[in-house]
C-alpha cells in the first residue's frame, strides 16, 4: 500500500455517511483519482474546509493496487478558489473545466493537462466581470486541444486547404472543424465575425469580450460529438444556458 | 431474487452503505427477534405514509403545513432558505431565529446536474409576493453553497421592501449547516450581511 504525495486539484466532493467525504482528484503524479477523506465532514477535522471544489493543494494519498477508491490521510492547502462560487459565469466555467478533466483524462500523469485545468481556474478567478466568459470558453478549448481534438480554424477540416480570412464557414461536427464552401459539409455556419471569434478561442492572446451563446452551444456540442463519446457531461447543459440561466 | 438478497440490495442503495455492509445490517436483521425488525419496518411505514413536504417551505413533516410555518408565535415575515430540511434542526439548535424556513431541497451543482429548475424555487418567489420583508440565504458555507446564494440574490435582489442578507463568515469554510455548532450558527445570524 504505497503512500504517495501529489499536488492535486478537488475536482467534486459528496457526502459519504456522517463524516466522510469522498472527492474526485485531478493529481498531477497520478491522474485522475477517487479518495475518501475520513472525518472531512466534522467540524474541526484535520481537513478544515478546505476540500471544496477547485482547491489545490498537496494530497498525500494511500494508494491501494487495484482499488478504484483510496484514502486521503492529509491535503495541505496551496490555493483555494471558494471565490469562484461567487460569480455563476466562473462557477460554471471552472465546473465545466473539472468535470472534462474528471470523465475524460487519461488514467496517467498528463503534465500538460494538469497545467492546462490550472490555469484555467487561475485565469477564471482572476479575469474582470467583462472577460469571464471569453476566458471560460478559451480555457475550455485549451483542455480539449491537450485532449487532442481541438479544431484548426486555419485550414479545412475535410481537404486541408487554408480557409480564406474573413469570410464564413461551416463548421461540421462530423468532419471536426471547419469545412470549406467546396467541401460543403453540415452543421452551423459561421458568420465571418464568428469565425474570426472562434479562431480567437483558440489562440493564445486576449480571449474575445463577449462570446455569446452561439459559442457556448458550439463548444458544448464540440465535447459531446467528438470528446465525449457517449459520456454525458451534465454542466454542458449549464454552460448553453449561461448567464441568464443560472 | 431471494429475500435475502432483496434486502441487501435494498440497503445497498442507502446512502455510504455498500454491498459489505449491506449484508452484515441484512444478517443482523435476521439474527435480532422479530419483533424488533418489524419495528424498523413499521417506522419505515410510517415516514412514508406520514412524513410530506410541507407545501409552503418544503420541510419534511408530518402535517402540513409544518409546525414552523403553523406557529403563530414565529415571524412570517423573516424567510431563512437553507439547503436541506435537515439543516432547519441546525438552525433550532442555535436558539437564534424566530422566523420561517424555506427548503431548496439541494444546491446549484453543474456536475451533479442540479440546476435552479430542481431546486424549490418558484414556491420561494410565491412566498415572497405577500409580506416579507427579509430573505436570509443560509446555505452552506461551502463553493456550491456560495453558487446558489449567489443566484437566489440576483434573482431576487430587485424585489421592492425585501431586505436579502447571508449568514456571516465565521462558519467553518467548506463545512456544513448541519454539523455546525449552535454557538456558531448563532454568531453567524447575529453577524449576518446584506448581500
Ligand atoms: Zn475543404
Ligand atoms: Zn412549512
Amino acid at each position: 500500500m504505497p503512500i504517495v504525495t501529489t499536488r492535486a486539484v478537488v475536482l467534486q466532493t459528496y457526502a459519504y455517511s456522517d463524516t466522510s467525504k469522498i472527492l474526485r482528484l485531478m493529481t498531477r503524479e497520478h491522474g485522475p483519482r477517487s479518495a475518501i477523506a475520513k472525518g472531512a465532514r466534522r467540524p474541526g477535522s484535520r481537513f478544515g474546509g478546505l476540500i471544496e471544489p477547485f482547491a489545490e493543494g498537496m494530497a498525500t494519498l494511500y494508494m491501494r493496487e487495484g482499488r478504484d477508491l483510496h484514502t486521503l490521510s492529509a491535503f495541505d492547502l496551496v490555493r483555494e478558489r471558494q471565490a469562484l462560487g461567487r460569480d455563476l459565469e466562473r462557477f460554471t466555467g471552472a465546473s465545466v473545466l473539472c468535470e472534462i478533466v474528471m470523465r475524460l483524462a487519461p488514467e496517467h500523469r498528463d503534465d500538460r493537462l494538469f497545467g492546462a485545468l490550472v490555469r484555467g481556474l487561475d485565469e477564471l478567478l482572476a479575469a474582470p466581470r467583462e472577460a469571464v466568459e471569453g476566458t471560460a470558453l478559451r480555457a475550455i478549448w485549451r483542455l480539449v486541444a491537450v485532449l487532442g481534438f481541438a479544431p484548426d480554424p486555419a485550414q479545412c477540416a475535410t481537404c486541408g486547404r487554408p480557409l480564406a480570412r474573413g469570410q464564413g464557414a461551416r463548421f461540421d461536427f462530423g468532419a471536426g472543424g471547419l469545412v470549406c464552401a467546396s467541401c460543403g459539409g453540415q452543421g452551423p455556419h459561421l458568420a465571418p465575425e464568428e469565425v474570426e471569434v472562434l479562431r480567437s478561442l483558440l489562440a493564445r492572446g486576449e480571449p474575445p469580450a463577449r462570446p455569446g451563446r452561439r459559442h457556448r452551444r458550439l463548444v458544448a456540442d464540440f465535447i459531446r460529438y467528438h470528446v465525449a463519446e457517449g459520456t454525458h457531461l451534465r454542466s454542458l447543459a449549464f454552460l448553453e444556458r449561461g448567464e441568464e440561466g443560472a | 431474487m431471494s429475500a435475502i438478497e432483496d434486502l441487501i440490495t435494498e440497503l445497498g442503495r442507502l446512502p455510504g452503505v455498500g454491498r459489505k455492509t449491506a449484508q452484515r445490517l441484512a444478517y443482523h436483521l435476521l439474527k435480532t427477534p422479530p419483533g424488533e425488525a418489524r419495528q424498523l419496518s413499521r417506522a419505515i411505514d410510517r415516514v412514508v405514509d406520514e412524513v410530506h413536504a410541507c407545501s409552503t417551505c418544503g420541510n419534511l413533516s408530518d402535517s402540513d403545513p409544518c409546525e414552523f410555518c403553523s406557529d403563530a408565535r414565529r415571524d412570517g415575515a423573516v424567510l431563512c432558505v437553507v439547503e436541506e430540511a435537515s439543516d432547519i434542526t441546525a438552525v433550532e439548535k442555535s436558539g437564534h431565529f424566530d422566523g420561517v424556513y424555506h427548503v431548496l431541497g439541494g444546491r446549484l451543482s453543474p456536475l451533479d446536474g442540479m440546476g435552479p429548475d430542481d431546486l424549490n424555487i418558484t414556491a420561494l418567489l410565491t412566498r415572497l409576493r405577500g409580506g416579507v420583508r427579509e430573505v436570509i440565504l443560509a446555505t452552506n458555507p461551502s463553493v456550491e453553497g456560495e453558487a446558489t446564494a449567489t443566484y437566489l440574490h440576483r434573482l431576487l435582489r430587485d424585489l421592492e421592501g425585501v431586505r436579502i442578507t447571508r449568514l456571516a463568515r465565521g462558519l467553518p469554510v467548506g463545512g456544513d449547516l448541519e454539523y455546525a455548532d449552535g454557538v456558531t450558527i448563532a454568531e453567524a445570524f447575529t453577524g449576518r450581511r446584506d448581500m
